[in-house]
């Protein structure tokens, strides 16, 4: 009986075994995985910072470029001249 | 012998006592992976969520990048996309008044031209009217310092920029083919480094004939200019303002009462010219219900003279 019981406990120590040995693959997956992800993120998040530098230079550069006075003129030269051209389009579809 | 299987049964107990242990050890290492594992999927799902909003902020980040380097592409190339859409435009204009002089245009053309400016008192006020009429003309420009706003603002509107000698000194510029010349080069330099626009179209100060009356040969000053790029332009029909003398009313008649026998004219007229400026609106109005379109001169349209 005692014998019995001993082999039984044996049996279920030997399964508690493999779900273990199962659970830490999974454990190890997962923190893998996780681990991943935490460093696809701070990938990102580095990107994020270049660009929002990028766009910041991007944004002084159009605003130095408008601001000129020249740039100015030629921007509100070719509004003008967008406009005159839509307006003698419509005049020449006959 | 009872001491032995007393000793006996103690190691079998132990051996159940420990084997008890290490289930339960076991047990407590599933509990504890599970949860970890059950966290790190919950933390996956996050973390993915995450990445997803991070790539779409990037996404995003991105395009306001493209989109800046095109407005900066855009405005570092400004001059190449004005000449290309003065190209297009130009060319609408040389069909306009082509299609218009054969009478297959549901309209007519009419050029208004302005001589002598420009003039601080009197030119931003013609601006003025041409704007609120959303309305170009050609400007038959002398070279004139301190007025460097007044130039850019007509180049600006897309007004025509055309050539009047620098000088309009009818004396000096008509006694000599060389110095006539000249004067116009000095005022396409003035022109062009104020501007960086070259003219290429011109009228002589009091109209061609001058240059016959003035004792020069018209078609060999025109000839020169030509070689130049140049062709000129008078008139089809003249205000009358340029003498000065007379009221707006007779102003708006001259160019009413002879517009009709035209499909395509230009108007002579002057910046200085105040009564000139009070009947532009009305004479724009009654232009227009006539049938006729106002479009700026350029150097292929057919009533510009080329030799």
């Amino acid at each position: 009986m005692k014998k019995t019981f001993k082999i039984l406990i044996c049996l279920l120590l030997l399964f508690l075994i493999g779900v273990n040995v199962y659970l830490g693959r999974l454990f190890l997956v997962a923190q893998d995985e996780n681990n991943n992800l935490h460093n696809e993120i701070d990938n990102i998040n580095e990107k994020i910072v270049e660009i929002d530098k990028s766009i910041e230079n991007l944004n002084n550069t159009y605003n130095n470029l408008s601001n000129d006075e020249n740039n100015k003129d030629l921007l509100l030269e070719y509004t003008n001249w967008c406009h005159h051209k839509e307006k003698l389009e419509k005049i020449m579809d006959y | 012998m009872s001491s032995q299987r007393k000793t006996r049964k103690n190691h079998g107990l132990l051996s159940i006592y420990i084997l008890t242990i290490l289930c339960v050890i076991s047990c407590a290492i599933s509990v504890f992976f599970y949860i970890k594992i059950t966290s790190f999927r919950n933390e996956t799902m996050v973390l993915s969520t995450n990445i997803n909003n991070l790539s779409n902020e990037l996404e995003v980040k991105n395009n306001t990048v493209n989109q800046l380097n095109k407005n900066i592409d855009d405005l570092s190339n400004i001059q190449t996309k004005i000449d290309e859409i003065k190209e297009e435009y130009y060319s609408m204009v040389v069909k306009a008044e082509k299609d218009a002089k054969e009478g297959i245009a549901p309209f007519k053309v009419c050029f208004l031209t302005f001589d002598d400016g420009p003039y601080r008192k009197t030119t931003p006020g013609l601006l003025d009217i041409l704007d609120d009429n959303d309305v170009l003309a050609t400007f038959f420009l002398l070279g004139k310092e301190d007025l460097d706003d007044i130039y850019k603002r007509e180049k600006s509107s897309c007004h025509t920029l055309a050539n009047h000698t620098y000088s309009h000194n009818i004396k000096y510029i008509y006694s000599s083919e060389d110095i006539f010349i000249e004067d116009v080069l000095k005022n396409r330099e003035f022109l062009e480094n104020l501007l960086g626009y070259r003219t290429n179209i011109m009228r002589f100060p009091g109209g061609s004939p001058q240059a016959n009356y003035s004792g020069l040969d018209r078609e060999s000053i025109a000839h020169k200019l030509g070689e130049y790029g140049y062709g000129y332009i008078d008139w089809t029909v003249s205000s009358g303002d340029g003498k000065g003398n007379g009221t707006s009313e007779e102003y708006l008649h001259n160019v009413i009462d002879n517009s009709s026998k035209f499909n395509v004219m230009s108007i002579l007229m002057h910046d200085y010219s105040e009564n000139t400026i009070a009947i532009l609106d009305e004479m724009i109005d009654t232009l227009s219900s006539q049938g006729f379109i106002f479009l700026p001169l350029t150097y292929d349209c057919q009533i510009i003279k080329k030799k």
